[in-house]
This record gives structure tokens, sequence and C-alpha cells, in this order.
């Protein structure tokens, strides 16, 4: 123990004598939560083009209608289809929706008319978010013509039904709920892999790792008290960013915090055993650099960060089971957002745990047969 | 003369640095298009067979009818039914399911004899990434089924959207995310890699050493960088191969155009990490800065996932900062809008811009220090 | 603790180390007594580095026997560590740390408490005329200093035998000399010090002197009985003739 505690002290001199790293990781709050917090995730604009050759008071009312949404923004007006198309090659806009000559004599005439949309497909998500919400729009322009030319006779209207729909634990749909909780989680889980990983390899290439070799100490030792420090510094910077969430972005922590810094710490463990086989499989920082890098970007790809899980193949589900960031982007936003308490967790918490010993297993196990 | 050997000998002892190091360079060639393969075949947007929740409360031909649409859909798969609306709250925490219909009691009695019946939609809105279009497509399944079953003598007035769906025709979402992650691996490995190897240099004093000979800087520079611009390049040529051949991303434009645009931003990635190793005094604080800057930046700015139009002000603009933002629309624009060069002429002119500024900005930090 | 006083500090019986087929130390023999201050003496690449990492127990040795300062190093590595000490060719104390901030931590590390930690720091240093150097970081130390500060903290938790890897290899020779008495008034107290060296003047320094040729030592005497045996001035002379000896003879079995 007294062992373990030399380290740690020796390793936050070490950290406090390079002023440049311990600005590096304090400003890493802001820049990864309060910065890249702000930046929705969600889908929230669409620009469109208008080709109206109808000029006619049902085009302009679907028009309208897209003015008064927040998700459309017209740009503009085209003559032609062709000079549509190629502000959509130029300047990249979302949709163009055109409305043929006669378009509404025809609606009257034949009680069904066409508008045309033609929708900037490169980017999926947004294409079927555009063609989603403008057929929602089209749709309740539908229900004014039925009520404006319709009969008035309630026996010969056409029955509707009304669909009002909710978003549970986040009414209002506000990303940034949701988008700053797991900033914080990608920040915990960068910072950790990266500050154990690369410093303890970092021993072994200046030479001070065979100096501790000949020493009695236990390799246990070494590493509890190579990664206690690093631990210490992300509970700091995990209350540094659920401080700026709640002061700044005002996100409601539904659960509790103390459950938040607890589950928090459980999954730290997990990481830092990450970046202890890490640094066990390499020999130099580049090495460790590398494997760094690539088990960030895999545990960001599974993550359910930029990528939904749901959405993924069940291979993709079965690797996110062995993610940690995934199980700790899970368990946060149920505790945060939901308010699980811990029993809701504990089968996370439960894997987690396992994962963790399995990891530190093996990379022990290495260590110890390496030399 | 001279110089022209003197920068072949320091090319050379760059590259059997590189190759030397087999552990390295295997994951320096490997990781770039191991993660693109991942990625590629993960990430998607689209929504298919989204497990679903039903509580009916009307249970009548009617509701079954429109139930039975709706699991046999290609979007939604029902998993569960339901007695009561409180349990769903469950079923939400459990993950088991990502969207509830809620049937009002008496749902076709309403329907047909008051011509007005309701159906709840309840999504989760933690996720704010696939429950917008999930309840969409909901609204699109039932609005479509209830006006079939309006009688022709009730039928209202109907506006046909058509759509049309501009170079992405499937809407295959990895048309914006393969050219998106391709951005994201070329640009942190080019610049991790630099940025490391050459503070590891600093490190060791050989930089300075090389620096104090009369050698000129800027070719002591380039030689440093031509190594990894070869093998960025290779990464680079396996990443486009991927896209064409398994993910089928069509290439539109020209390939040699494609081409040259990547070693302008390979060119773009080295630079900016020699930059980065002016500032950092260890490899670790270099590794720190350049993940710290580049990694959840690129992914959340640069439109690799989310479309920069859907950011805040503020973070439009930072995204313009970053290469990687210049790169989508180059590589987007030739692969599948066939954009010539000249309508590419400003994003290429920014990336030549941002080379010389990072590459003299390097140059002129690393005078040597006479003392 | 009460051990068992033995003959000798180190010995050695056919000591072997193969690196796959490459045999890197070829079955080495040798005793080292108490407070005796042997050498290593052998070109680059001879073997001493890979035959001292396996006497002090972080290189397991393919073959042979070896007992350090009372210890089996096949089965008592943790417990032969805690009464030796170790100076690794390449330097190894941390840069951004201070003098007594190393000291500090490599004795806490051997289980020092904090009152002998700081009396050890104090009387090493004021012995060896270094307290100057306490507060300075390790960085900003000229090479000489920093290779009599890794002396000292290897000496922190009193070991009863040292082994320095080259421990003056860059140093300028006023330096070297200063580092050669620390060595003698070192081994005065009782310390046995096996120390490796490529330079011949130093070799004159030590006791008893062993010459390692492509892993096998080929020769275990004092320099004067050496230089006497082969009637030569220097020990460099008295290296080059029996390297150049052992080469032959193994050019002819060889051919
Ligand atoms: N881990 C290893 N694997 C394979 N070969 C090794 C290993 N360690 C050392 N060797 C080889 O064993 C031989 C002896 O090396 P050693 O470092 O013991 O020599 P040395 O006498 O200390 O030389 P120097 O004066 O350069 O320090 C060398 O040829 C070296 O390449
Ligand atoms: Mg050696």
């Amino acid at each position: 123990m007294r062992i373990i505690r030399f380290i740690i002290v020796k390793e936050f001199i070490q950290i406090f004598r390079n002023p440049l790293l311990v600005l590096i990781i304090l400003s890493q709050p802001f820049i990864q939560v309060l910065l890249l917090g702000t930046a929705g995730g969600d889908i929230n604009y669409a620009s469109v083009y208008v080709v109206d050759e109808d000029l006619s008071s049902t085009s302009r009312e679907i028009i309208s209608k897209m003015e008064g949404s927040d998700f459309f923004d017209i740009r503009g007006a085209a003559l032609t289809m062709d000079e549509a198309y190629k502000v959509m090659e130029y300047k990249n806009i979302n949709l163009i929706v055109h409305f043929p000559p006669n378009f509404e004599k025809k609606l009257i005439k034949e009680h069904s008319s066409k508008v045309q949309l033609v929708t900037n497909a490169i980017d999926a998500i947004t294409a079927s978010l555009t063609y989603a919400y403008s057929s929602e729009i089209i749709g309740a322009v539908n229900k004014d013509v039925a009520i404006k030319w319709g009969s008035k006779s309630l026996s010969n209207k056409a029955s509707t039904v009304s669909i009002p729909y909710s978003y549970w634990y986040n009414r209002a749909l506000i990303s940034q709920y949701i988008m700053v909780p797991a900033m914080c989680v990608a920040m915990v889980v960068m910072i950790t892999i990266l500050l154990s990983g690369m410093n303890i390899v970092k021993e072994k290439e200046i030479g001070t790792m065979e100096q501790l070799n000949v020493t009695p100490m236990r390799k246990t030792h070494f590493i509890m008290g190579k990664i206690i420090p690093v631990w210490i510094i992300n509970i700091v910077l995990l209350a540094i960013g659920l401080i700026l969430s709640s002061l700044v972005f005002h996100v409601p922590v539904v659960g509790s915090l103390w459950l938040v810094f607890f589950l928090s710490g459980v999954v730290m463990f997990l990481l830092l055993a990450v970046g202890v086989l890490i640094s066990v499989i390499s020999n130099t920082q580049q090495q460790a650099m590398f494997f760094t890098f690539f088990i960030i970007m895999i545990f960001v790809i599974f993550g359910d960060f930029i990528t939904p899980i749901d959405n993924m193949p069940s291979w993709g589900k079965a690797m996110a089971d062995l993610n940690p960031q995934a199980y700790y982007s899970r368990m946060i936003h149920l505790v945060i957002t939901k308010g699980s308490g811990i029993k809701d967790i504990l089968p996370d918490l439960l894997k987690v745990s396992g994962l963790t010993f399995a990891t530190l297993a093996v990379s022990l196990w290495i260590f110890n047969k390496k030399d | 003369m001279k110089n022209f050997k003197i920068f072949k000998g320091l090319v050379r002892k760059e590259f059997l640095h590189i190759l030397r190091d087999w552990r390295s360079l295997t994951m320096l060639l490997g990781i770039p298009i191991v993660l693109v393969l991942l990625f590629g075949s993960v990430m998607t947007m689209e929504i298919k067979d989204a497990n679903i929740a039903v509580v009916d409360h009307a249970k009548d031909h009617d509701s079954k009818e429109l139930i039975n649409l709706i699991s046999t859909s290609e979007f939604f798969k029902l998993v569960k039914y339901l007695d009561t609306s409180d349990e769903i709250d469950e079923e939400f925490k459990k993950g088991t399911i990502r969207m509830a219909f809620v049937f009002d009691k008496d749902f076709g009695y309403k329907l047909h004899h008051e011509g007005h019946a309701q159906i709840q939609l309840i999504a989760d809105g933690s996720k704010i990434l696939t429950s917008p279009s999930l309840i969409s497509y909901g609204k699109i399944i039932i609005n479509k089924h209830i006006a079939s079953k309006n009688p022709p003598s009730r039928a209202g007035y109907y506006i046909i959207p058509t759509v049309r769906m501009m170079y992405n025709k499937n809407l295959n979402g990895r048309y914006m995310t393969v050219p998106g992650i391709m951005s994201t691996v070329i640009l942190l490995v080019g610049a991790l890699m630099t940025s490391l190897s050459i503070t590891k240099e600093k490190e060791l004093g050989t930089m300075e050493l090389l620096l104090s000979t009369p050698i000129n800087r800027f070719l002591i520079m380039f030689a440093k960088i031509v190594p990894y611009l070869i093998t960025s390049f290779i990464s680079a040529l396996s990443i486009i191969w991927a896209a064409k051949y398994v993910f089928e991303v069509p290439v539109s434009g020209s390939m040699g155009l494609l081409l040259l645009n990547t070693v302008l931003y390979i060119l773009t990635a080295l630079a900016l990490g020699l930059l980065i190793s002016t500032f950092a005094n260890s490899q670790l604080t270099a590794m720190m800065i350049t993940m710290t800057l580049l990694m959840l930046p690129t992914e959340v700015l640069s439109g690799m996932t989310f479309p920069t139009d859907s950011l805040p002000v503020v973070l439009q603009w930072l995204g313009k900062l970053l290469p990687s933002t210049w790169f989508n629309i180059i590589s987007k624009g030739i692969l599948l809008q066939g954009a010539k060069g000249g309508s590419l002429f400003f994003e290429t002119t920014i990336l030549v811009v941002m080379v010389m500024v990072f590459y003299f900005w390097s140059v002129i930090r690393f005078k040597p220090r006479l003392q | 603790m009460s051990q068992p006083e033995k003959a000798y500090s180190i010995s050695v019986e056919n000591l072997t180390k193969k690196f796959d087929d490459f045999v890197a130390v070829d079955k080495i023999t040798f005793n080292v007594k108490k407070g005796e201050i042997f050498g290593f003496l052998g070109a680059n690449g001879a073997g001493k580095t890979t035959a001292m990492r396996m006497l002090i127990g972080v290189l397991e040795p393919t073959s042979g026997k070896g007992e350090v300062a009372g210890f089996d190093i096949f089965k008592n590595s943790r417990k032969l560590k805690k009464h030796i000490g170790y100076m690794s060719q390449k330097f190894s104390l941390y840069d951004d740390l201070t003098a007594k901030e190393n000291m500090r931590f490599f004795g806490g590390i051997y289980g020092l408490t904090n009152k002998e930690i700081r009396n050890r720091t104090k009387e090493l240093l004021t012995h060896f005329g270094m307290e100057h150097i306490e507060k300075e970081r390790v960085s900003s130390l000229p090479l000489g200093w920093k290779q009599k500060l890794a002396f000292c903290t290897a000496l922190m938790h009193k070991p009863d035998v040292v082994f320095l890897d080259e421990p003056t290899s860059g140093v300028d020779p006023s330096i070297r000399r200063q580092f050669w008495e620390m060595i003698y008034e070192t081994a005065e107290g009782g310390v046995t010090v096996l120390v490796t060296t490529h330079n011949m003047d130093e070799a004159e320094y030590c006791h008893r002197i062993s010459m390692m040729v492509a892993g096998k030592m080929i020769t275990v005497d004092t320099p004067q009985n050496l230089k006497d045996k082969y009637k030569l001035e220097t020990m460099g002379e008295v290296f080059l003739h029996l390297a150049r000896g052992y080469e032959k003879e193994h050019a002819i079995t060889a051919s």
C-alpha cells in the first residue's frame, strides 16, 4: 500500500511539472463538453429551392407552411428545373419542390395531383427526414383543402386520425440534454485510455521500467500506482463536465448524481484496464499511440455516440456488448435522463466488472510472461 | 544537386526507421482500412425492423388491421403487446422497444361514427438521432392507411408527393459515412504519425542536431514527412478501393482528380502534425493535442455523420477550420456528384492555403535555438 | 537478519543465456568475495549486460547456477532484489523529478520508512559531496552528476551487492575519477561491486577482472597478475592479446 502511495505521488509530481499537459487535460471539459456539446447530433435543417410553375393558392400554401416550419429553410426559387438542379450541384441544396403547371386545376378536377420532391440524397438521413417532413406538411394541406372545398355534411366528410406524439424523457427533444452527457462519456473514455496507456509505455521507452524491475516492487502495485492518478484526474474532469452541463446547458439529472459518479468510477477501471493492456502489448509510445487510436475509434464506432447501435446488424450489436463506451453511455443515459436506479443498471455494472477483471487478468498474464 | 543528395539520404533514413518497426508499420497501413470497413458496415441511420410495442385499448377490427399493417412494414417489428401505457416506461428502460403505438378506446367506432380517432405515438427522447424518423414513418403509414380506407364518395383531395432521390437512389447511408470516415482516419493517422515521431526526435535531441546543420530547414522538414506521405497514400488507396468495391460508392467524377486531392489532403494532415509537434513537449502531449483537436471535432463538425448545416453557427465556423470539412465536400463532390475540378476550386484552394500555413509556421517555429 | 556468513557474495557456475539459437552468455563461472570490486571487461556485444541482467533477477537464465547475496537467482528473485542495487547502462532516473525526489521514490519502492529515506538521502548526498544538487531537476544536471546520482539511488536501501553497467561511459575523466572514489568507499563499507566497462584504464581499478569475448569468459584474475603473466604494460594490451588469441584459436577449431 505504501509503495502504491509513493508511485501515486511521483505520478502527480510528474504531471504537474508539465504545465502544458495540465493545460491540455483541464481544457478537455471545455473543448469536448462545452463546445462540442452544443452540436446537436439531431438533424434540424434542410435547405429548399422552389420551382413553382403553377403559382396557385394551393402551391403557395404548401410553400408558406414549409417556410413556417423550423426544419425547412427556403433559400430561393428557380424558374426551371434545370436551373434548380444546377443550384443543387453547386450549393448542395437539400430539396427542390416542383409544382408542375395546372397543379391546382388538376387537384380540383381529379381530386388528386402530383408535386415533385427532388432530394439531395448523399446524406441519406437528411433525405429521408426531408421526405418525411414534407409528406407531413402535404398531409396537413390535404386536410385543409378538404375542409375548404369538401362537403360540409359530417357523413360525407373523410374520416381522419389525429396522431399526437411525444418523446419521453426529453419532451422537447432538446439534443443538448443527450449530447452533453454523451460528450462527457466520450471525453472520459478518451482521456482515461490515453493517459494510462501512453504513461506506462513511457517508462519502458525511457528505461526506468528496467530500473523498477530490479526493485522488489510487485507489478500489481506498479499498475495500481499508475492508474489511480488517472482515475482521480478523470473523476475531476467528469465533475467539471457535469457542472458545465448543469450550469450552461441546464441538463436535468433525473437520477442520483452519486450514482453517476459511482458508475463512472467503475467504468473508469475498465477503461484503465484497457490502457494497461495497450501498454503491456506495446514497446514504444508510437505503438501505444496506434493501439490507443484504434481502440478509441472502435469504442466510438460501437459506442452509440454517432452511430446508433439500434440500427446495427447483429454482429455490430455483439461488438457493442464488449464495448466499455457503449455500457457507459447506456448507463449514464439511464441514470441522467431516465432516472434509473442502481437496480436497473446492475446487470450492466456486473458485466463491466467482469470485463475489467478479464482485461486485467490478460494484461497481468502478458506482463508477467514477458520477462 | 548536393541538397538533393542530402534530401535523399534523409528520406532513406526516415524510411528505414518506419520499416524496421514492423508492428507500427502493420498498424500504420492496417488500421485505416479496418476502421473504414468496420465503420462503413455498421454505420447506418436507415431504420429497419425497429422494435415496437402496442397498447391497444380498442382491440377492434380497425385497430388490429392497422397494427398488422404497421408490424409488417419494413420499418417496424412488433415485439410486445402491453396492457397499459405505464408499462412503456419499463420497456424503454430495459431497452426492449424503441417506440410505442397507443390506440384509443373505441378506435374503430370513433373513426367510423365520429369521423375522428386518435393514435398516440411515443418514442424515446434520449435517442435524438433516430426517434424523429421513427415518429415520421409511423405517421406516414397511418395516414396512408386511413386515406385509403375512405370510400371514394367521401374522398378528399390528395396532393401526392412523388420523390426523386438525387445522387443516391437507394438512400444508401454509406454514401455519406464512407467518405466521412475516410477523411477522419487519414487526417488523424497522418497528424498522429508526424506529431509523435517528430516530438520523439525532439525528446531525444536529434531534431535540434539536424536543425543546427547547414541543411535547409524546409528540406529537412519535408524529408521527415515524405515517408508518411507514401504510407498514407497507400492506405488512402486501400480505403478508396474499399469504398468502391466493398461499399459500392460510385465514382462519378474523375479518379485522377480524387487522388490528386487526396495527396493534397494527406499533406495537410502531415503538415498539421508537424505544427503540433512544435508545440508539444512530449509524445504524450503531442498525442493529447492531436486527439483533442481532431478526433471528436472531425467526427462531429466536419460532416462525417451529421450534416454541417444542422450545427450551431459557431460550430459551423470552427468546422471550417478543420481540413476534413473541406475534404469531405471535395470527396463527396467527386465521388457522388461527379464534380469537375472547377466547381471544387474554392475547397481545393483552402486546402492548399492550409498546407502552406501549417508548413511554414512549423518551419519558422523550429528555428534552432542557438545558445 | 542473521545470514549465514557466506564465503562468496556472488557465485556463478556455468551460467548460460540463449536467445533462440544465439548464445549471448556461454557457461560462465566465477566467484566474487564480499567487498570485492569485480570488473566485467568486454567489447560491445560480448554479453556483459546479459550476464548482469541474469544476476539481478530480471532475465531468466537458460541453464547454470547462480547465487547472489545468498539467494538463488532462479528461486528467490524477489527476495534477492531487496539486497542488490543496480545502475543500468541506459540512464534510468526520472528526468522531470529532482535528485531528492528520485531518491525518495526509489527508497519508498524498496520499502524504507520516511525517516530512513530522509536520513539515507542526507547521508549519501553529504558523503559524496552532492548536497547542492538535491533540489535540481535531473534533466538539468550534467551527465557525470546524473551518473553519480544514479549510483546514490542504487545505494539507498543499503544493498549487499551493487551492479553497475558501464557507469562511466561518456563521462569526463575528472568525474570518472570521482566516481571510482565513490566505488572504492562503497566497497570499503563491505558492499560487493560488480562493474562492467570497456574502458581499459578503468579495468586497472578493479580488484579482479574477467574478460568476456562472444559470451565466453576467457580469463579471470587480478589486473596485476594478468599484466605479469603476459608481460605487458597495460590492461588494454592484455585484452587485445587475449582477444586475438581467442579468435585465432577459434578460427583454427572452426576450420
Ligand atoms: N533480448 C535479446 N534478444 C536477442 N538478442 C539479445 C537480447 N539481448 C541481447 N542480445 C544479444 O546478445 C548479445 C550480447 O548483448 P549484451 O547487451 O549483453 O552485450 P554487452 O556486452 O553488454 O555490450 P555493450 O558493451 O554494447 O553493452 C548481443 O549480440 C545482443 O544483440
Ligand atoms: Mg551492455
